[in-house]
């Protein structure tokens, strides 16, 4: 509230039925008792009048020709709908599969992850190339997802199987960054004049708030794509995880 | 006469007749959407088109669990929509426009000055919806028109068509009728101002 009143959003917020239903009751007492409030009211409730019958009139008063016959479009149908199946059953293997490759690589890049975890070599890191494959991998599957919507390109449960095999992916991703960014903070640490070992002593103020970083997001992220399964806000957020994940495993290339 | 449910069915089933009968259904109100969200006919059409021919090409995809048809049609319409405002030109000349839209819409009232003064009105409000950006225009063309009943489209459905949050597709709808408010209160200034200098 604004003094006594409400705020002009507040009142277009009542108008269009945005509030909360505490907030509307609130709002429902405060008119009772307010003659200033009830007339901005009414003077947006005129206002939405005049948009609505504006509107209303203006597209029921379009001026079309008459449609194509459908008998125009028939040819166009039978061929699209053979075409659009056999399309469809291509594009989602081929990504399907891309996804599950990226999986693979990602999970078999593990094995030597525990060795590396203990090893002091900068080079190892920076010289497997599975990580990087995999998360290749997990971009293409999801280049051309932003367009699709489910229900209209795709159904949602092929978004929900792609959604987590991409979550999964950029998890185990995510081990292989921790990984990574330890061995950054060791040679920012030897470039400094530290030796190996102390680096390496050294290296889970690294590790541990990357590790923290990791479940959050890992945790966090899985809640967002639940919610949001097949929609752009998720494929945005997982080609952002991706591109990061491939540029972070790249970095040690240029700088080692 | 066959449902829509029915006719969807036996067009999945392959029959075109049935596709036949949802495009004669569905073609006016695809195209008054597309009018609502374009603002140009020969556009609307093209898109109105294009918006039925891939539904029906893809009514495999269809799920009448997840919505009813005429949302999943209005998601479909939009985004065609969406793809004809992103290779718009801005120097693409309209027809259609520079006569004047066309048919002219039935006025409200009675006298024939108060007839003119609706039909500005009108014509600012139309104007004004038009130069909203594209989601704010989406947002407030779905509130008012295309739903079931002959009224808006519920948040819900509005959430589902343009593809964002319901939250978010009520703050557009706010926001679009803010602008709204502000655009018209500034074209009656200067409409007033006209008047005190002519």
């Amino acid at each position: 509230m604004i003094g006594k009143h409400f705020s002009e959003e507040m009142i277009i917020g009542y108008l269009y039925h945005t509030l909360t239903d505490a907030r509307r009751e609130e709002m429902d007492v405060h008119l009772l008792a307010c003659p200033h409030c009830r007339n901005v009211l009414a003077a947006h409730e005129a206002q939405q009048k005049q948009i609505d019958l504006a509107l209303k009139q203006t597209i029921m008063n379009a001026p079309a020709s008459a449609p194509v016959s459908f008998a125009a479009i028939a040819p166009q149908l039978r061929s699209g709908v053979r075409l659009s199946a056999r399309w469809e059953r291509l594009v989602n293997g081929f990504t399907v599969a891309t996804a599950v490759s990226g999986l693979i690589l990602a999970l078999l890049s593990l094995f030597p992850l525990v060795q590396l975890f203990w090893a002091w070599d900068l080079h190892l890191a920076a010289t497997d190339p599975l990580p990087t494959i995999a998360s290749v991998c997990f971009g293409l599957a999801t280049v051309g997802q932003f367009e699709r919507r489910p229900g209209i390109s795709f159904s949602h449960l092929l978004a929900s199987v792609l959604t987590l095999l991409l979550w999964l992916g950029t998890a185990v991703i995510g081990l292989q960054n921790i990984l990574v960014l330890r061995d950054l903070f060791m040679w920012v640490v030897m470039v400094q004049g530290s030796t190996p070992q102390a680096a390496l002593r050294m290296s889970p103020l690294a590790v541990l708030p990357a590790a923290i970083l990791w479940v959050i997001v890992v945790i966090g992220g899985a809640e967002y794509h639940r919610r949001r399964i097949g929609q752009r806000e998720s494929w945005r957020l997982l080609a952002l995880t991706i591109v990061i994940q491939l540029l972070l495993l790249l970095l040690p290339r240029f700088l080692f | 006469m066959p449902t829509e449910q029915t006719l969807i069915q036996r067009w999945q089933a392959g029959d075109e007749r049935a596709a036949e009968a949802l495009y004669q259904q569905h073609y006016k109100r695809v195209f008054r959407l597309a009018y609502g969200l374009l603002g140009d006919a020969a556009e609307a059409e093209e898109a109105a088109q294009d918006a039925l021919t891939y539904a029906l090409i893809n009514i495999g995809r269809y799920e009448s669990r997840l919505s009813q048809f005429s949302t999943w049609l209005h998601t479909i319409t939009v985004s065609r929509c969406r793809d004809r405002q992103r290779k718009r030109r801005l120097a693409t000349f309209s027809l259609t426009r520079w006569l004047g839209w066309g048919k002219e819409p039935a006025a409200p009232t009675a006298n024939p000055e108060g007839r003119l003064v609706a039909k500005e009105t009108q014509n600012a409000i139309w104007t004004a919806v038009q130069n909203l950006s594209p989601p704010l225009r989406e947002a407030i063309v779905l509130r008012h028109w295309g739903g079931a009943a002959g009224d808006g489209h519920t948040y819900r459905e509005i959430a589902d068509i343009v593809g964002c949050p319901i939250g978010t597709a009520q703050s557009r709808v706010r926001l679009a009728y803010q602008q709204l408010s502000q655009r018209l209160a500034a074209s009656e200034l200067a409409l007033l101002a006209e008047e005190n200098w002519s």
